[in-house]
């Protein structure tokens, strides 16, 4: 015998329907910023429009700010999408959870339907009257009022700040990165007048393909490509090859040399005699400069040398007594076995070996063909300065060659920076593993 | 594996030592300029070896660049010559790593001793003739039209490297005649803690090329200027001390590095109270993002940071925007806020903050994940809030963390590296940016007249006092906690 059971349909048992009215409201919320929306009524669904509408004498009159209202209306905009980013990410960071989450999310559903009535009667009354759009403005604030109090109700108020604020900070630390980006995609002339700042406009690729015109810029990503490649393997292989070397007690004065290697961490004689060391060494203005003197780095091969030691001490004699030399075991069993650990200090010898520029600028400094991308970025982003500071001072401030400068100079950052951004993601583990690796010994 | 010798063999094994000694002086000697043999004009430098001018042309032809411009053709020096000076230099560097290989055959059995020394006489050989080709140039220096402008000279490197060279001959001969012949059927064998010393051998090079030889290069701090009567080893030292504009710039370039790392250190505990409050943020998926995103900066250059900084704070940049908006500045361009002198101690500190929280926060979070679960549950149990545990459980478990991460700063209070003020100096705000190793650049390398030995003082005492801070917090660390850091 079957009992039916009739469900009530409401926003608690239908999570999915209150999911899609959410995200709905949500989509609503975002295009209309972008003054995409037009809901049919010949009303734009636009933040920006809605605060142009307000009154100025009131909010004038509060901030103080007498002559420049229609500005702080512009940056309270700009503050409410920072809100709105933070808060879509809180929001995210609360769900599946506990049950209570979705308590959270059943009111902030309610708050977004509950948002709709006053906005379709403001814009009929638009429609009808022409005016009275200030009505709208209630929208995105009734959104927050409405999951606000139910959050705190719910005894999330820590979360909230606590999410709140590290939303906030990562929003810093990759907004310039963004920011930089749609620099460099867009409009050259709004760019040089400061009118690209949350949103691309005139979206082009001729700055990147205009890189690839420029001879000294392939050249340079030549070196760089080329150094981080040769210098991390050349360091790879030494630092795993004297990790290795240093596990072997039968080696002529191990003890010396293991720490005649490791103090070299502690101590340097200063730029410099390194300098000019290098510079009698033949290494100046040479592509080798680049990777000689960093083949040997003792915390690497400390690193190495500690993950052997955990590699059980059987696996190495059985290779001998198959006969297998020193070299053969290290090649055959050694090195296979150190995968983990290379694949750390390779990710982080391949960062350090692409960042590097100060020994460009010291070392390379009469060959401009060996110059690295981020030696040429440098230069690239003197010039500008220099060249913005002269200019001023003169009072002939010339906007066409500021503007390519800026520009290319911003090019080639994002270029240099993009493969770490591709790369970091996947290799994220391998860092962190390198750092507490290194916190055993630091 | 031990290599069987006959009694013959083993008592002249002494022989083969002193070979093997007299051998590494001679490598050594290739590093010093005072013996370099192809020194054979004044006009090349007196801090160059014999080893730098075999392995590097330009080292040697730059010298003569004057000598050989089309203007001065009449003085009657040819491109060849100059040629002629490298190729000594490179044959003699040739018998030298010849040299080197033989004496590490000499580590190995009889036969292999017997063959290093037919090498290291064969080497030997060569290196005379290097010699004598650079003891030649001489000859066609002194031959051209006008020999006072290249001021020709015989080096005492050439005498001395020719005694070097007869002298391993002689010995090389003698080992060779001393050993017995081996048996017929003997491989070459050697010791396993030769062969792994042997393979060890060029990166102990390397560390002693990179790390140690630098060390050589503080005798330029000793170099009286050339235009001194008497030569004062002193001189520059006095000069630290005595004149008027060094006198001003030291103070001032210790405050900066004083004012930021001061800061630093004020603030390390930023990480920690980042990484507390961040293992608060209970689901996984949004921490994880947090904790990618934020430790992105710290692995770009500061190069990119800066252009970073220069697209956000120039002119039309989206500072200056924001500014604009909220009525500071009236509008588009504003001021050039990089050129600012003012602040830079903390817009330096924030800039640090920016790249390194993130990351520098990571150590911390490992540290609160490896803290016993239990004592939470316990916490709660007693009522303990949630400031409550922070305080009492994860600060306590992270500090032993953070002391060794501090005292490690406090070592470090002179070195903040230069890459960052390197990049964000510009003319206006040298004066507050300028930190001890900046200094040391510009005043070394970075300046239109570089100042060599007073750049390599600055930087040795540097060396020297951070090498005692680091023992210094060492040894506070061992009595402290009971462990080292180093």
């Amino acid at each position: 015998m079957k009992t039916m059971i009739r469900r009530e349909w409401t926003f608690l048992n239908r999570p999915k329907a209150f999911w899609i009215t959410s995200a709905g409201a949500a989509g609503v919320l975002i295009l209309s910023l972008f003054n995409w929306v037009d809901i049919g009524f010949g009303v734009k669904f636009n933040l920006f429009n809605v605060w142009g509408k307000l009154d100025d004498s009131g909010l004038n009159f509060l901030l103080g700010w007498s002559q420049r209202f229609q500005n702080v209306k512009t940056f309270l905009s700009a503050l409410l999408i920072i809100l709105i980013v933070s808060f879509v990410l809180l929001i995210i960071s609360l769900i599946k959870y506990q049950s209570k989450k979705r308590l959270i999310l059943v009111n902030l559903g309610f708050g977004l339907v509950a948002a709709v009535p006053p906005v379709f009667i403001t814009s009929v009354l638009v429609t009808f009257q022409g005016e009275g759009i200030e009505g709208l403005t209630i929208f995105p604030f009734l959104v927050f009022a409405v999951a606000f109090i139910a959050i705190v109700l719910n005894g999330y108020t820590f979360e909230i700040l606590n999410g709140l604020f590290f939303a906030l900070f990562t929003l810093i630390c990759i907004f310039p990165f963004y920011y930089l980006f749609i620099n460099t995609i867009s409009d050259n002339n709004l760019v040089a007048v400061g009118r690209i700042n949350i949103f691309p406009q005139g979206v082009h690729l001729g700055n990147y393909a205009a890189l690839l015109g420029v001879n000294e810029i392939g050249r340079a990503a030549f070196i760089s490509i080329a150094r981080t490649i040769i210098g991390t393997v050349t360091m790879v292989l030494a630092s795993a090859f004297v990790g290795y070397l240093v596990t072997k007690n039968a080696m002529l004065g191990r003890k010396f040399i293991y720490r005649f290697i490791i103090i070299t961490m502690y101590f340097n004689a200063g730029l410099i005699p390194w300098f000019v060391n290098i510079q009698m060494l033949g290494l100046t203005n040479n592509f080798w400069g680049y990777i000689i003197p960093a083949i040997v780095q003792p915390f690497n091969i400390i690193l190495v040398k500690t993950y052997i030691e955990s590699i059980p001490k059987e696996l190495e004699e059985s290779a001998f007594m198959d006969g297998a030399g020193y070299f053969t075991t290290f090649r055959k069993i050694i090195f296979p076995l150190c995968k983990p650990i290379l694949a750390t200090i390779s990710v982080f010898g391949a960062v350090g070996h692409w960042n590097s520029f100060m020994d460009s600028i010291i070392l390379m400094g009469g060959e401009p063909r060996l110059y690295t991308l981020q030696h040429r970025l440098y230069l690239y982003l003197r010039t500008n300065a220099s060249d913005i500071e002269t200019r001023m001072r003169e009072g002939s401030l010339n906007m066409e060659s500021v503007i390519d400068n800026r520009v290319i100079s911003l090019t080639v950052a994002m270029a240099t920076i993009v493969p770490i951004i591709l790369v970091y993601p996947f290799m994220q583990r391998y860092f962190q593993k390198g750092l507490m690796l290194g916190a055993v010994k630091g | 594996m031990k290599i069987i010798m006959t009694e013959k063999a083993r008592n002249w094994a002494v022989l083969v030592i002193i070979l093997r000694v007299f051998i590494l002086w001679v490598c050594l000697a290739a590093f010093l300029p005072i013996l370099n043999p192809a020194r054979v004009s004044e006009l090349i430098s007196e801090n160059y070896s014999l080893f730098t001018c075999a392995v590097s042309p330009s080292a040697t032809s730059s010298h003569f660049e004057r000598a050989l411009l089309p203007r001065n053709a009449h003085w009657g020096l040819e491109q060849s010559t100059v040629s002629i000076i490298y190729n000594g230099a490179f044959v003699a560097g040739l018998a030298i790593i010849g040299l080197g290989t033989a004496a590490c055959f000499s580590l190995g059995n009889i036969k292999m001793r017997r063959f290093g020394a037919m090498i290291s006489a064969g080497s030997a050989v060569l290196g005379i003739a290097g010699v004598t080709i650079l003891r030649s140039t001489y000859g066609i220096l002194a031959s051209i039209n006008e020999p006072e402008r290249v001021r020709p000279m015989i080096p005492g490197g050439i005498t001395a490297f020719y005694i070097m060279f007869v002298l391993v001959i002689i010995l090389s001969a003698a080992v060779f005649l001393v050993l017995p012949k081996p048996e017929k059927g003997t491989r070459m064998a050697m010791d396993a803690k030769y062969r792994l010393f042997l393979m060890m051998l060029p990166f102990l090079v390397l560390v002693a090329l990179f790390a140690y030889l630098p060390l050589f290069g503080w005798r330029y701090a000793f170099q009286s200027p050339v235009e001194l009567e008497n030569s004062d080893p002193f001189y520059w030292f006095k000069f630290l001390f005595t004149n008027r504009g060094v006198r001003m710039d030291i103070p001032r370039v210790m405050t900066n590095t004083f004012a930021m790392s001061g800061i630093g250190i004020a603030t390390a505990w930023l990480p920690m109270v980042f990484a507390v409050f961040l293992a608060e943020m209970k689901a996984n998926r949004p921490r994880h993002v947090v904790q990618t995103l934020t430790t992105i900066p710290n692995f770009i250059s500061w190069i990119l940071v800066y252009s970073v900084a220069f697209a956000i704070f120039s002119t039309e940049g989206f500072f200056n925007w924001m500014l604009a908006n909220i009525g500071v500045i009236e509008s588009l361009p504003g001021p050039a806020h990089l050129m600012d002198s003012r602040h830079i101690w903390l817009k330096m500190w924030l800039w640090g903050t920016w790249k390194g929280l993130g990351w520098s926060a990571i150590i911390y979070i490992a540290g609160i994940s490896s803290i016993d679960p239990q004592l939470y549950e316990a916490a709660t149990v007693d009522g303990a809030g949630r400031f409550r545990r922070m305080w009492h459980i994860t600060i306590p478990g992270l500090l032993s963390t953070f002391f060794v991460l501090l005292l490690l700063s406090i070592a470090n209070i002179l070195s903040n590296g230069m890459e960052q003020y390197f990049v964000f100096e510009n003319h206006m705000n040298r004066g507050t940016i300028e930190v001890l190793d900046l200094y040391i650049y510009n005043t070394g390398i970075g300046s239109n007249s570089p100042n060599i030995p007073l750049a390599t003082i600055v930087g040795m005492f540097k060396t020297i006092i951070s090498v005692t801070l680091l023992f210094t917090a060492n040894r506070v660390s061992k009595w402290l906690r009971g462990e080292t850091i180093v």
